[in-house]
């Protein structure tokens, strides 16, 4: 199986401190509950645990500043997050490059688009190939071996700088969609025959 | 009085008047819930490893799926939980500290969570992304929401009276728990190279495997039962620390005085 | 509306006789500004960075402030008294907030003026109104959530370090939007004035958020135990 060891690793290291936690708080429990099983503490805890009524006076006085607060942040968050869609987008789309703002090709940006079939190239340790999205492409260059499960028809957020029309990547990172499918061999071979579909 | 007739609760709690003794915190509800979660536990990763078959892009480290994104969404719940549980703690006054601790106890719990969505997420990153860590919306807002989490648990941990300590906790538990939607849609709001949800998402298909998306379902059932589990032992393991307290103390006093009437 | 000033005047006087902002805050804000240069070693990076340092710098000056805020209040059972004196508790909390308002003010505009003059920002007449507007936005908003994470942990041992690890996440939008909407406004031009005005938008958004927030929780967090 490839990449074992990191799926072993992410599963044991979840099963493994929820074991954990589980066994420390029982063994905790066991020696506190031996330290106090009197009777007179039984007594405490009834008394501990018994609901009391409501007060409602203050209960009231306590509701409507309460609401109040939060109605003012729910809206609040909604009016930020509304306002900062249109502000901090992680990346570009290679359709917006010097087109929208904050894409200028002038500066450092970081370029969304799907790795065009066929383009993929290995020239001694460059990596070219070229993105598209939305109609508009860009060839890319990028010094080494890309990470992940990079590969043709892809998308991908390239980082780094336009340099005559050819974006010089200093970063790419693969982002995949999110659409599972299981491989089996009838959609392997779909997926081969049009892979950029 | 205290033993004649004792609440079940606290009865349960010491493990008197039932057969077995030394239970510390267990219940039979509890182990049956902890059954539960041993059985689907062990169907997850059964399926996770042997039954379902890699995905098309993804491969093998989808696998982590089944763990990441059951982690995440307990986490969610459990910070949700505290935030309900602090809420009833301040609004009603009764005398119990029951809801501050399920409060405390469900925070617990959720940074563990958080911690393994993290961890996992990370290592899954690096396998398809290429990178373990990169400060995009979701991933920086994710970590914001651990480290508040982190700050609550420590002001839980303070040495103050249980009642300052409930009072304190519960408006952080309030505050904080507003940056989940945040979280949560920072991938649809910002572009983000976190994939948006496959589930949960806003147009409301499934994009997942029959198969796969069965594992991920019961991957979810078999946390939140862990979840369950260690809320439940938590909280009353809580309840016999501020227990352990009042007994020592009244055991001080009463040595104190015995002692004053001999000399 | 009286009260709320009655306290912001007990908190300035006993500042103004202290005068701990001045010999203290003040001196450790431009510290940071200092050993942020050292550390950077480069001026063209300065100069781009000078609107994040700058509102680091303040942010770390006023978690002290703060801190100060409410160690004053808490030393005899002051705050207790003052609540036991017909004063709601939420006008308590705008008093609080108005106090540290007035130090921050202080404190921002002394570190604006630091950054001129090591970092060697420029800031023209249009900088110079969204310059403002962004300060006094961005300190109503610093205030108001120290003020309130402030209030959770008055009292309670290891306050000192509790303060920072709560308060910090809670601030880093604030952080994000001060540090662009002054980078605007200073010469650097690499975002424009537009986007600069809309980030003090933002600012504004947190700091009625927070306020809110810190007014409706103050009678629970400041209340004596039952």
């Amino acid at each position: 199986m490839k990449d074992l060891g990191f799926i072993l690793l992410s599963w044991s290291v979840t099963l493994g401190s929820m074991a954990l936690l589980a066994l420390a708080t029982l063994r905790r429990a066991k020696s506190l509950a031996a330290r106090i099983r009197r009777p007179e503490a039984l007594a405490v805890v009834a008394m501990e645990l018994t609901p009391r009524p409501d007060q409602p006076a203050s209960s009231r006085r306590r509701l409507l500043p309460a609401i109040i607060a939060g109605l003012a942040v729910v809206v609040g968050i909604g009016i930020v997050a509304i306002f900062l869609t249109s502000s901090i987008d992680y990346y570009c789309n290679v359709d917006e490059i010097g087109v929208r703002e904050g894409c200028d090709d002038t500066r450092r940006v970081r370029v969304q688009g799907t790795v065009d079939e066929g383009s993929l190239e290995q020239r001694m340790s460059t990596t070219a190939f070229v993105m598209s999205f939305n109609g508009a492409s860009l060839p890319v260059e990028y010094d080494g071996e890309p990470g992940g499960i990079f590969q043709e028809c892809i998308p991908v957020v390239a980082h780094g700088r336009v340099v005559d029309g050819v974006l010089q990547a200093t970063r790419i990172e693969v982002k995949h969609s999110n659409e599972y499918e299981a491989q089996n061999k009838e959609r392997i071979t779909e997926a081969e025959t049009s892979a950029c579909s | 009085m205290s033993d004649t007739t004792p609440t079940p609760h606290g009865a349960a709690l010491l493990g008197a008047g039932t057969a077995r003794r030394s239970l510390g915190t267990a219940t039979p509800a509890t182990r049956i819930i902890g059954l539960l979660t041993l059985a689907t536990m062990t169907w997850v990763v059964v399926s996770a490893f042997f039954i379902t078959s890699p995905d098309v892009v993804q491969g093998d480290s989808v696998r982590i799926m089944y763990a990441h994104v059951p982690a995440a969404w307990v986490a969610y719940l459990a910070f949700v939980t505290t935030a309900i549980a602090s809420g009833i703690s301040v609004v009603r006054r009764h005398r119990t500290l029951g809801f501050d601790r399920v409060a405390g106890a469900s925070a617990e719990v959720g940074v563990l969570f958080m911690g393994l969505a993290l961890v996992t997420g990370s290592l899954w990153g690096r396998l398809t992304w290429g990178t373990f860590w990169q400060w995009d919306p979701r991933l920086t807002t994710t970590l914001f929401l651990f480290i508040t989490y982190v700050g609550y648990l420590a002001v839980r941990r303070i040495d103050a009276s249980p009642e300052r300590r409930a009072k304190r906790s519960a408006v952080l538990a309030l505050l904080a728990v507003l940056e989940i939607p945040l979280v949560h849609f920072s991938v649809v709001l910002w572009r983000s190279l976190h994939q948006e949800a496959s589930v949960l998402n806003p147009d409301g298909d499934v994009r997942l495997d029959g198969l796969m998306l069965f594992t991920l379902f019961s991957g979810v059932v078999a946390f939140t039962l862990g979840f369950v589990w260690l809320v439940i032992h938590r909280q009353r393991l809580q309840a016999l620390v501020d227990l352990q307290g009042t007994v020592g103390l009244d055991s001080a006093i009463a040595a104190r005085a015995t002692e004053a009437v001999l000399r | 509306m009286r009260n709320v000033f009655a306290v912001a005047r007990k908190d300035l006087v006993v500042e103004w006789r202290a005068r701990l902002l001045l010999v203290r805050v003040l001196p450790f804000a431009l510290l940071v500004l200092v050993l942020f240069a050292v550390a950077l070693d480069s001026e063209a990076l300065l100069e781009r960075a000078a609107a994040g340092l700058v509102w680091l710098a303040a942010m770390f000056a006023a978690l002290l402030v703060v801190q100060r805020c409410y160690d004053i209040e808490t030393a005899d059972g002051a705050l207790d008294m003052l609540l036991t004196s017909v004063v709601e508790p939420s006008r308590v909390f705008f008093g609080k907030l108005l106090a540290v308002v007035g130090q921050l003010l202080v404190l921002v505009v002394v570190l604006v003026g630091g950054a001129v003059v090591l970092y060697g920002v420029r800031v023209d007449a249009a900088g110079l109104v969204l310059l403002v507007t962004t300060v006094v936005t961005a300190v109503i908003g610093l205030a108001s959530v120290g003020t309130l994470y402030g209030a959770v942990v008055a009292q309670l041992t290891g306050r000192d370090s509790l303060l920072p690890l709560l308060a910090m996440p809670v601030l880093a939008p604030l952080l994000i939007g001060a540090s662009r909407a002054t980078e605007a406004a200073f010469g650097s031009r690499t975002i424009d004035l537009a986007t600069g005005w809309a980030w003090t938008a933002l600012l504004a958004v947190f700091a009625v958020v927070f306020t809110a927030a810190g007014a409706a929780s103050f009678a629970t967090l400041t209340e004596p135990d039952a």
